[in-house]
Order: C-alpha cells, then sequence, then structure tokens
C-alpha cells in the first residue's frame, strides 16, 4: 500500500482531531451543489452525510443515462471521425 | 510519471481514455446488443475515471483492481473486506450515513472518518468531471 499519506491507518483514534473532522465536513459541504444544503453552517454533519449519499446516487444515475444515450448515438456515429470534433470543443 | 506535473491536464487524460474506448467499443460492438454496449461504455466511464487520477485516491483504485479482477464492472463499488477496526470519530446518528457512504465510494469500507470523508470529496469531484465529459461528447456528436 502506498505510503504517501501522512496519516497512519494503524493509529488509535486520538490522531484524528474534531477540527479535522469539521474540515472535512465543510469541505463536503463546499462540494455539494448549492441547491442542496445551502451555505449556512449551522447544517449537521448527519444532514450533510445524507445529502452526500444522495448526491452520489444522483451523479451514479446520471452516468447510467448518459451511458445509455451515447449507447445509442454510437450506433449511428462514426466515433473516430466524431473524435476530432470532440477534442476541439474541449480544448476550447 | 508523476501526473500532477504534466502539462497534461486531468480532463484531457480523462478524454483521452474514454473517447479511445468509445471507439474501440463501437467497432467491437457492431453485432451486440444494446444494452451490453451501454454496460460497456458505463465501465468504460468509470475506468478512464480511475485511471484520469493516477492512483493517487483508494477509490480509483479499487475500481481498478475490480475491472482486472472479474474482467469488467459489475458493480460500482468493490468492498475489500479489511479486518480492521473502524475508528467511531462521528456523532451519534452519523455512523448511518456514514455506512451508506462507504457502501457508495468504492474501496472505502475499511476507512475511518478523517480519511472517508477525504475520499468522498475526490471521487464527486471526479464523478462531476466525467459526467460533465460525457455530456459535451453526446451534445457534439448529437449535433454532427
Amino acid at each position: 500500500m502506498s505510503a504517501r499519506r501522512s496519516r497512519s491507518r494503524q493509529a488509535g483514534a486520538a490522531r484524528i482531531t474534531d477540527e479535522q473532522i469539521d474540515d472535512l465536513m465543510s469541505k463536503l459541504q463546499a462540494i455539494l451543489p448549492e441547491a442542496r444544503l445551502g451555505r449556512n453552517d449551522r447544517v449537521s454533519a448527519a444532514k450533510v452525510l445524507q445529502e452526500t449519499c444522495s448526491y452520489i446516487r444522483s451523479l451514479h444515475r446520471e452516468m447510467d443515462d448518459l451511458s445509455e444515450r451515447l449507447s445509442e448515438l454510437l450506433s449511428t456515429t462514426e466515433m473516430s471521425s466524431a473524435q476530432a470534433a470532440v477534442v476541439r470543443s474541449l480544448l476550447m | 510519471m508523476d501526473l500532477e506535473h504534466s502539462s497534461i491536464s486531468k480532463p484531457m487524460i480523462m478524454a483521452f481514455h474514454f473517447l479511445g474506448a468509445l471507439s474501440h467499443i463501437q467497432k467491437t460492438t457492431t453485432h451486440s446488443t444494446f444494452v451490453c454496449r451501454c454496460h460497456r461504455i458505463r465501465c468504460a466511464a468509470y475506468t478512464s475515471m480511475a485511471l484520469s487520477t493516477g492512483g493517487h485516491s483508494a477509490w480509483s483504485r479499487a475500481l481498478l483492481r475490480g475491472k482486472l479482477r472479474r474482467g469488467g464492472l459489475r458493480k460500482r463499488a468493490v468492498i475489500l473486506q479489511r479486518p480492521r477496526k473502524r475508528a467511531v470519530r462521528l456523532e451519534e446518528g452519523c455512523q448511518d450515513g456514514a455506512d451508506v457512504l462507504r457502501r457508495l465510494v468504492p474501496g472505502s469500507a475499511g476507512m475511518d472518518s478523517a480519511e472517508l470523508l477525504d475520499e468522498t470529496a475526490d471521487y464527486i469531484r471526479c464523478l462531476e468531471e466525467q459526467v460533465s465529459l460525457m455530456r459535451s461528447i453526446v451534445n457534439v456528436v448529437s449535433s454532427l
């Protein structure tokens, strides 16, 4: 396993401080779309976790939907020629 | 090669892998069913997502390990059975939420709360990038 992380996984609970947890919670809160939580600092940790799970599930669903759409498009479009157009649009 | 220091951005690496996979899938699924092609595209999406992070996160390694082991991503979350005590650091009432999160984020089953939150943030960011990439592809291709 990589030794890059400074936090040791074998350490007891004492190593992880409450501030660290709070920091990570706010980091997570910042990532969630505003509509889900607002920027209110008083959102509980449980709510953040709940919204996070719900958001991940919706992202998974979107991946499924987009895979289906791409599957449809793949049957009608020649991908190798479309690639150039896609890369061009990504670069801009 | 450390991808973080290269001049090629992560979204470009993701696009490179995914577009290549789509081309390959198109060539090899001319007689396959819609469901089969759809499944392969989904696998390619998760793989290109995992490859673009350069293996810095546990979820990406878990996804790639799952793919190698089974020859495909049948489940999204590869749950690694690590016999380790979880540090109970979140307040009461959060444990259920944390457990659900561990099932959703690949490779996070044995993590403590701090690591879990870190992984989750990274996983969500990459999911968003992959979704955004797929949306752009759908837009470009359907307007051709």
